[in-house]
């Protein structure tokens, strides 16, 4: 592997210290992914990622579980899981599913509030209609024929409304009906894609959880290997993180931010893959 | 009571949050959906949640279901008879035959 640097010097080795630059450890990580880095930034030269090296491209990392270590170090390999075959029919049927996304949210909340609104006038129309007919019998009652015409012709003229509000009404019901109908289908692809999620997380968990078992005791000896070598005590997380990367099958570079091994030179020996050490 | 039924990881994930930190709200939990009382606190809650996850959710308004008002005399009646039935093994359809109760389909077709 080859660190072109952005002064122009060139470091070359399968164990290069990077400590006296400023890198950060994201931007090493970004530069080994991506080598068509910016010419005036950190340029690497190296084997392309493979496959768990997104999960294991720095450490030590501590928020993380042995189990998805395992399954970086088992990918590496190319090894696979009893499930492999389920997830990928499971993954690309899932797939199939992100593109149906009918979303009827917001036709179905204008026609619910036009049905809500067109019933609310048309209650209120009908309570109008009632009092002038009260009224209209009050007149009757007292003879007075020009209030009498007056709410007659008042009474014709709610009824009109009364009777296009009634014809909205059921408008707005078969409208709302037809989207009802229309949602429930979109509702059964969306409870469809919830259960291939559900299935596919819970195939992930049992190929990471077969990894683990599979690979427990190369971890063992691996982690026991590695305490071996210094005299401190290590933590757990990092001596485990190092071990998935000593028993990862890695041609691209890992970058290591601890001090457990003395040099660059060391720590890609031990660790068996091309190592940046900042 | 209102019915929220979730359609996505996200939105059962905040379902659950709410149904933990308003227990009073809710009547009953069901995996991915819940019952919530018919309180404002609880049309509330439902609609945040419809707000922030839009067709992942459905609210439902529901009913108590009586089958003396709901239910016609001879479907409640079948149900009676047939799970009174001597042989547990005979289908409804068999069962139905030749007697006064409703066939299944005859059933499908008509709404309560």
């Amino acid at each position: 592997m080859k660190v072109y640097l952005p002064d122009g010097a060139v470091r070359e080795g399968r164990g290069i210290d990077l400590s006296d630059t400023a890198f950060a450890p994201e931007t090493v990580v970004a530069a080994v992914r991506d080598p068509g880095s910016p010419a005036d930034a950190l340029r690497i030269d190296c084997p392309e990622p493979d496959s768990g090296h997104d999960v294991l491209a720095r450490v030590p990392i501590s928020t993380i579980t042995t189990k998805r270590l395992s399954t970086a170090v088992a990918r590496s390999r190319g090894r696979s899981s009893p499930v492999d075959e389920e997830l990928d029919r499971l993954t690309s049927r899932l797939a199939e599913y992100a593109d149906t996304d009918d979303d009827y949210s917001t036709p179905l909340r204008a026609a619910r509030r036009r049905l809500a609104e067109a019933g609310d006038d048309e209650a209120g129309l009908r309570e109008r209609t009632a009092s002038l007919r009260g009224r209209l019998a009050a007149h009757r009652e007292a003879g007075d024929d020009d209030a009498i015409e007056a709410t007659r012709a008042e009474l014709v003229d709610v009824a009109t409304q009364l009777s296009e509000v009634e014809t909205e009404r059921i408008a707005a019901e078969q409208r709302l009906e037809a989207l009802e109908r229309e949602a429930k289908r979109a509702r059964d692809s969306r409870d469809e894609r919830l259960r291939l999620t559900d299935a596919v997380a819970n195939r992930r968990r049992e190929a990471r959880t077969y990894f683990a078992d599979t690979l427990a005791a190369e971890f063992d000896e691996a982690r026991d290997a590695l305490s071996a070598l210094s005299s401190e005590t290590t933590d757990t997380d990092t001596l485990t993180a190092l071990a998935a990367v000593r028993l990862a099958d890695f041609r691209a570079p890992v970058v290591s931010t601890c001090r457990f091994f003395a040099d660059a030179e060391t720590a890609a020996h031990h660790l068996d893959c091309p190592v940046i050490r900042l | 009571m209102l019915l929220v039924v979730t359609y996505s990881q996200a939105a059962r994930t905040t379902l659950r949050n709410i149904c933990r930190t308003h227990e009073e709200a809710v009547v009953r939990r069901l995996g991915r959906a819940a019952l919530f009382e018919e309180t404002e606190l609880a049309a509330f809650l439902a609609l945040r949640l419809r707000e922030k996850h839009d067709g992942d959710v459905q609210i439902e308004q529901t009913t108590p279901f009586n089958e003396f008002a709901a239910v016609p005399d001879s479907v409640r009646e079948a149900a009676e008879a047939y799970e009174a039935r001597e042989s547990p093994a005979t289908p409804y359809s068999k069962f139905a035959t030749g007697t006064d109760h409703p066939s299944a389909a005859e059933m499908r077709d008509r709404e309560l």
